[in-house]
């Protein structure tokens, strides 16, 4: 089997969870038998892998400019940026941030129309007009998978119309799609009202290679809890900063630790002063291998507002890292060793993060019930298995 | 002859109410008041009243043939006194016919044997003088919690002045001998009544279970089988939410109920029992000895579902811990939300052992996982030490 596959990034060059799920992804189907043609914005990074053929759609002038192509780096968030004033659209990305998009999406229609396949496979909206297109030139079934909807992004707060356009239309052209949990598909079928029976769940999976503790010195004796994720209004930091201020008034040497980057950086450092926890806050920014916190934290929390999976979750858990997931999250309804909150529910959120500071059989029990749960859980395997048997449903 | 005992375990906690580490220190209350109210009207309606209902049927039908036991927690009876004493009435109304008797057991459904042998003893008092008070009973036959037993429980009841004790009857204590005879407790004067669990379970979970080969359970197929069980007695022990709760009223378990007794008295050797009855027409064949803890708990029989993983330890023995500094406050109110705070139930919720299974218990259990169930627990606790602290 042939797949012509379409995406925004690949490691090294990667700025989210979509990168490592396409890592482990394509590596099990390849196993499997699967020959894989992938085709992504350019990067200016040199990616050789046996088992998939990369094409970096060249001829975007720069690079700096292509790096910019995530369905992350949308002109809506640019509204959320600095506190109080209000920043122009242009003013953040430009208007050349749909024209990337678009140029990206034209090369890949001329590059993949090349491309010998049995089906074409589209990540995420900014690859679906590519996807569309090539299926009518193709003639060749359309496969999508859905990681996160413009609606999960913006934490539903002004989603731009043009991505939810392009998402609904992706979605209604494809004649398979594929998202990472039921709290998405139901997402899918309310907001964007694609049917049902269209629509199939494949739940993500963990490298269990890759995730584990790594030995690092931790020279401070106070209690570590951790956030992973970008800084934008999805992921709910500012939840994670309220509940901090409860639990530092509680348990004072207690430390909080930020590790991503985003549009609302500078407003949570703001925020964090504003709370008067600054001292106990620490940004340290994006870091493309966050293994060494989790090695260091005592506490994990993904707090986010709309999470169509939260692979954070697993890596915290595969680190032996005891962890707290919002409700309103796709791995919360794969997961039971965790204590689970709604991401508003910030009182709620702090009491849980306190008692697994104070209780320590509390600590060590989900400690060990949740590695021995994550010991078992799915793998890639499990995920290129069941999307080859999608793909053997949409060829039949 | 064989005498058939069929004896119903009546219990609802007083379950506690969502209490947060900040609420520690503010005087909010423990137990949440209307969730309880809430589940026990469930109960009330679905099972107490239609089953007090049918078994007084039954005992009127049968001209008092029909035989049935009980035991009532304290923590339920304060329930029922409060908000359903409608409940009680037909309780009593069951009394009245004298073919039906209560055991005693701890008041507020709890460990106590393991918390101390005095403070063992005072809950087993205040059962009696709450069955006193409320049915004007004296209990002869004692059940603890969960049949939770051992060779040192039968020494201290005995001497509490009862003549019988119910426990499980498993092939740990038994070995190859069979429950449906009576037994004796080893060094105490107390008889032994041991649930025969494949029977009760046929009736407590295989009953609506299409995959079982039995599938569906007929009252003269039932009334059968106990014809055929070798032994001097029968014992069927099962909770009395089985009928409407455990088993939905769509599963024919009442109608099951109804037929039972005419399907038995078609077999003439088959005669129902009150425990301390049986205790006076048969003896005691051998003597049990059982130096370990055991119960009629899950498949291990023992003590696991509720003092197993780090956190159900941890907490039981905090609330251990305080024994004698609760008594030195002289707190009533104090003393009384201690001892609510003992029910088995709590740390019931906190057992992992079949999380992952997502099994049985979840009954009616207010929590979502068993890591909730402890944190509410540890902050309601550590709120009742910092009154301590303060008395």
């Amino acid at each position: 089997m042939r797949v012509l596959m379409l995406g925004w990034e690949f490691p090294p060059f990667k700025s989210g969870g979509l990168g490592t799920y396409l890592l482990g992804f394509t590596r099990e189907l390849n196993k499997l038998g699967v020959k894989i043609t992938f085709i992504m914005p350019y990067t200016g990074k040199k990616m050789n892998y046996d088992f998939i053929e990369i094409i970096q759609a060249d001829g975007i002038e720069s690079i700096a400019i292509a790096s910019k192509l995530t369905p992350y780096a949308s002109p809506t968030r640019a509204f959320y940026n600095s506190s109080g004033k209000t920043s122009t659209i242009a003013s953040v990305y430009g208007w050349g941030f749909f024209q990337e998009v678009e140029y990206y999406n034209m090369r890949a229609v001329q590059i993949g129309s090349l491309v010998d396949c049995d089906l074409i496979h589209c990540h995420d909206w900014m690859t679906y007009p590519a996807g569309i297109a090539l299926k009518r030139i193709l003639k060749k079934p359309l496969v999508v998978t859905l990681h996160s909807t413009e609606f999960d992004r913006t934490g539903n707060i002004c989603p731009n119309p043009l991505i939810t356009s392009i998402e609904r239309q992706g979605l209604l052209e494809a004649d398979l799609v594929i998202t990472v949990s039921n709290y998405e598909k139901k997402q899918l079928v309310e907001r964007y009202g694609i049917p049902d029976e269209k629509i199939y769940v494949v739940h993500n999976a963990i490298d269990l290679d890759h995730y584990k503790r790594v030995p690092i010195e931790k020279y401070l004796s106070d209690k570590v809890v951790l956030f992973v994720g970008r800084l934008t209004i999805q992921k709910g930091c500012e939840f994670f900063l309220d509940a901090a201020k409860l639990v530092l008034e509680k348990v004072p040497n207690t430390r909080f630790v930020i590790v991503g980057s985003g549009d609302l950086m500078f407003n949570l450092i703001q925020k964090s002063i504003e709370l008067g926890i600054s001292d106990r806050v620490h940004f340290v920014g994006f870091d493309p291998d966050v293994r060494k916190y989790y090695s260091i934290a005592d506490v994990f929390v993904m707090p986010s507002v709309s999470e169509p999976f939260g692979l954070t979750a697993l890596e915290a858990m595969a680190c032996n890292v005891p962890v707290i997931v919002s409700k309103q999250s796709g791995v919360s309804e794969v997961l039971r060793n965790c204590l689970k909150v709604d991401f508003w529910d910030v009182n709620e959120l702090a009491n849980k993060i306190i008692s697994l500071l104070q209780y320590p059989p509390l600590h060590i029990e989900l400690k060990e019930n949740s590695h021995r749960e994550i010991k078992r859980f799915r793998t890639w395997r499990n995920v290129a298995a069941e999307c080859i048997e999608l793909y053997k449903k949409v060829l039949s | 002859m064989t005498e058939l005992c069929f004896y119903f375990q009546v219990h609802q906690p007083l379950r506690i109410g969502k209490f947060t580490f900040f609420d520690i220190g503010s005087g909010k209350s423990y137990f949440d008041t209307e969730r309880n109210k809430t589940y026990l009207a469930r109960v009330a309606k679905k099972c107490y009243l239609p089953a007090n209902k049918l078994l007084l049927d039954l005992i009127s039908e049968t001209d008092g043939a029909f035989k049935v036991n009980f035991s009532i927690t304290g923590v339920l009876l304060e329930q029922l006194e409060a908000h359903f004493p409608n409940v009680i009435e037909t309780f009593d109304e069951l009394l009245n016919t004298k073919c039906c008797e209560l055991f005693g057991e701890t008041y507020y459904h709890s460990l106590a044997f393991l918390i101390s042998e005095r403070e063992f003893i005072e809950q087993i008092k205040l059962h009696k003088k709450a069955l006193k008070s409320t049915f004007g009973i004296k209990p002869k036959i004692f059940r603890n919690t969960e049949a939770v037993y051992s060779n040192k429980i039968a020494d201290v009841v005995s001497k509490l002045g009862f003549k019988a004790a119910v426990t499980e009857g498993t092939e740990k204590i038994l070995g190859w001998r069979s429950p449906n005879y009576l037994y004796k407790a080893k060094d105490a004067p107390l008889v032994l009544l041991l649930r025969n669990y494949r029977l009760s379970d046929d009736i407590a979970f295989r009953f609506s279970e299409r995959s079982w080969s039995e599938h569906p359970l007929t009252a003269d197929k039932y009334a059968y089988w106990l014809a055929n069980t070798p032994g001097d007695c029968i014992n069927i022990f099962l909770d009395y939410e089985t009928f409407g709760e455990h088993q939905w009223p769509e599963t024919g378990i009442f109608e099951f109920m109804r037929h039972l007794p005419k399907e038995v008295m078609k077999h003439k050797h088959l005669r129902f029992s009150l425990a301390s009855e049986l205790i006076k027409k048969i003896k005691p064949r051998d003597e049990l000895d059982v130096p370990e803890l055991i119960s009629w708990a899950d498949i291990d029989r023992d003590l696991s579902a509720w003092l197993e993983n780090r956190m159900q330890k941890h907490a039981f023995e905090e609330v251990k811990k305080i024994e004698k500094s609760v008594k030195k406050s002289k707190d009533e109110k104090l003393l009384h939300e201690w001892r609510l705070l003992q029910t088995s139930d709590h740390f019931y919720y906190m057992c992992t052992k079949w999380f992952a299974d997502g099994d049985v218990h979840k009954y009616f259990n207010p929590y979502e996982t068993p890591y909730d169930a402890y944190i509410n627990y540890m902050n309601v606790l550590n709120d009742l030490k910092n009154r301590l602290s303060k008395a």
